[in-house]
């Protein structure tokens, strides 16, 4: 794959699937400075894992494996690296975030999946895209009986966790 | 609020985004850091192997034509006034010698590792246990180094100041300057390469595997 192919596939990719993306990088990330680090980083790593993509596996799959993996390794590098470092790379953001269309109950969702673990934080993503069991466990290289599991866990942890919160909050 | 609601609000991120990008920055920013990390990888292989197999290259010329007894124009650059002798000649060679294999044993356990990764499954354990086993390597290459190629580097070394030494007079300071300097630079070396063991690689590979354990553990809790 040439260059020229390589941007092509990249451009086509990000601009599809940037909602899939963003939704890593909000889960992973909470200041808007770390979204735009972490976001250029999954970025980055798209772009070069791009050759090494085989067609068997569904581009929205392979993306968000690329996306969690990168994500888990960005968080525990910047929890080593924080302590030691003032400011963050000074370069032009590439992501922007609008105002408009927030619901606060998207915001209650996210708070709630940053509570969970790594693990059931990517599951629970997976889940709300609309992910299948097998989809699920092919991604992250678990049986589908313990993806099972977790999801019923996962569940109801969030029923629970909404039905504790005061609905005036949502 | 019920799972399936949970899910309608949760997809309704799709028709109004949070973010936009920035295409330009998000360019500028990919190749920056493609680029960062190629050359990374890029010094690094120039480092670890390309030097080996210049310096054997070297030395393979420089003994070879100390065998041939060509060793004028070698003489005229040192400022040597003596013959060369038979012996100087293999152990030219056998620093070249040493020096090949130090760049073998770097290509060969690269060549074996990309083969152990090649075998990793392509789901997010898969990416987890590569991560784990790039962390193995970093680590078992940073303590094996010193053995199977910094010992054959020092050594070296020694032989070639030997021949130097047999081939142009040096005063008896600079003997014992190269026998302080040779064994503290090793020892540096070798502080310098196993540095990166305990501030940055054990604490990578036990982060990871204990991402890699909340896997398994579930796995085996089903």
């Amino acid at each position: 794959m040439n260059q020229p192919e390589q941007q092509q596939v990249f451009d086509e990719w990000i601009g599809r699937h940037r909602g899939l993306l963003f939704k890593v990088v909000r889960a992973h990330a909470f200041n808007p400075q770390d979204r735009d680090d972490l976001f250029q980083e999954i970025a980055a790593q798209v772009w070069l894992s791009i050759p090494n993509f085989r067609s068997e596996a569904a581009v929205t799959t392979w993306l968000y494996r690329v996306a969690l993996h990168c994500a888990m390794a960005w968080a525990r590098r910047e929890k080593r690296h924080r302590a030691g470092r003032q400011s963050l790379d000074e370069q032009q953001p590439a992501l922007l975030e609008t105002r408009m269309g927030r619901d606060r109950r998207i915001d209650w969702l996210y708070d709630q999946i940053a509570q969970l673990d790594e693990i059931d934080r990517a599951l629970t993503l997976l889940l709300l895209d609309g992910f299948s069991y097998q989809e699920m466990a092919a991604t992250l290289g678990l049986s589908q009986s313990n993806v099972g599991v977790k999801i019923h866990r996962i569940k109801n942890y969030l029923t629970e966790r909404s039905r504790e919160t005061d609905r005036h909050e949502l | 609020m019920n799972f399936e609601q949970m899910r309608v609000i949760w997809n309704s991120q799709n028709d109004e985004p949070l973010f936009a990008i920035d295409q330009a920055a998000l360019h500028a920013s990919v190749r920056r850091k493609s680029r960062a990390l190629r050359r990374r990888v890029f010094w690094r292989d120039v480092r670890e192997i390309s030097i080996g197999l210049l310096a054997a290259a070297g030395f393979l010329v420089f003994g070879g034509m100390l065998a041939l007894g060509r060793e004028d124009g070698w003489r005229r650059l040192l400022g040597a006034d003596v013959e060369a002798s038979r012996w100087d000649a293999v152990t030219m060679l056998l620093v070249s010698g040493l020096w090949l294999f130090f760049a073998a044993y770097q290509l060969v356990s690269r060549m074996r590792q990309e083969q152990r990764e090649r075998r990793f499954e392509p789901s997010l354990r898969g990416d987890l246990d590569r991560t784990i086993s790039q962390a193995e390597y970093r680590i078992r290459m940073a303590t094996s180094i010193v053995w199977w190629g910094l010992l054959p580097v020092w050594l070296a070394t020694l032989l070639f100041i030997n021949v130097l030494v047999n081939l142009v007079p040096t005063p008896p300071a600079v003997l014992i300057l190269a026998a302080i300097v040779i064994p503290v630079g090793f020892a540096l070396d070798i502080l310098f390469k196993r540095r990166p063991i305990r501030t940055e690689l054990v604490p990578l590979k036990r982060e990871f595997e204990s991402l890699r354990r909340t896997l398994t553990d579930s796995e085996r809790r089903t």
